[in-house]
């Protein structure tokens, strides 16, 4: 289909980076329980495993437990 | 159509079509917008065959991006594209799209995934040093298994690794590992979103409320 644009219309004013280049900590895209289910639905689906999951990640692992343990 | 696209930018805005072709039901649109300040933005969307939409092209301007525009209005496609029953939404990822559009939930193509997929493998190894061998090897084994919706395994690592790009004085800047993935190592990809997937679109409702709360 893009075939048929105009070429100019794929090109854009701005480099890689753009915004993330003043802020590489910016959020973009998606976060939290959302993403993290998604992520290990795709990692059990190439055939891991939910502790070599945890083991991967350990950063969503701590975040999960917290989430289902509030203090 | 044109305000169905772009519901979210409620500033002055242009609509053109560059063709209507009724009989295959096709048609490509483009719609500018002004912001305040001279900012701009433009969405460019073509219908093929009734059965996907194609987000040809977009483009925020540098100083209104990461307010959430691009999300809106990639959400208010996906709104239209639920109103008329489309199947799925393809898009060409390029620039910060490459690493946007991955958590987004857009999963490669074939080709995509299959040059993707090379060039994870050859990143994980070279920072083996970063994330220790076992993950490594978890990382390498999965994503080798894995088809192309293991580019989320990609997108979820978090581990801080020194930008190549980035302008920096001594020390390279440390950025998250699948940022510096897609907007430094690999390259654009083309890649779709299943509208039917009844867990991908959850995931996008729940990714667009979060973005739409924090917003507020």
């Amino acid at each position: 289909m893009t075939d048929r644009l105009p070429t100019e219309s794929l090109k854009y004013p701005s480099h890689d980076w753009g915004t993330l280049a003043k802020n590489p900590t910016i959020e973009i895209g998606a976060t939290g329980e959302a993403w993290i289910s998604a992520d290990r639905a795709a990692w059990l689906h190439s055939g891991g495993t939910e502790e070599s999951f945890e083991r991967a990640f350990p950063a969503y692992a701590v975040q999960q437990r917290e989430a289902s343990h509030p203090r | 159509m044109a305000d169905s696209l772009t519901k979210s930018a409620t500033e002055p805005k242009l609509a053109t079509y560059e063709f209507i072709d009724a009989r295959n039901e096709t048609f490509s649109l483009r719609i500018d917008g002004a912001l305040p300040d001279q900012q701009f933005w433009y969405a460019h969307r073509s219908l093929d065959l009734g059965a996907a939409f194609n987000a040809a092209g977009m483009f925020v301007s540098e100083d209104a991006q990461g307010k959430g525009l691009g999300t809106a209005l990639v959400g208010d496609l996906v709104d239209t594209c639920r109103t008329i029953k489309a199947d799925k939404i393809t898009l060409h990822a390029d620039r910060i799209g490459r690493y946007a559009w991955a958590m987004f939930e857009f999963v490669p193509d074939a080709g995509s995934w299959a040059q993707m997929k090379r060039d994870a493998l050859v990143f994980l190894l070279s920072h083996e040093a970063v994330l220790g061998q076992e993950r490594t090897n978890d990382f390498v084994r999965r994503i080798n298994q894995g088809g192309p919706e293991a580019i989320r395994i990609i997108a979820a690592i978090e581990d801080q690794v020194p930008s190549r790009q980035l302008p920096h004085r001594f020390e390279p800047k440390l950025v998250p590992f699948a940022r510096a993935f897609f907007l430094e190592h690999t390259g654009n990809w083309y890649g779709s979103l299943n509208l039917h997937d009844d867990e991908t679109m959850k995931m996008v409702d729940s990714y667009r409320q979060a973005k739409k709360d924090s917003s507020r």
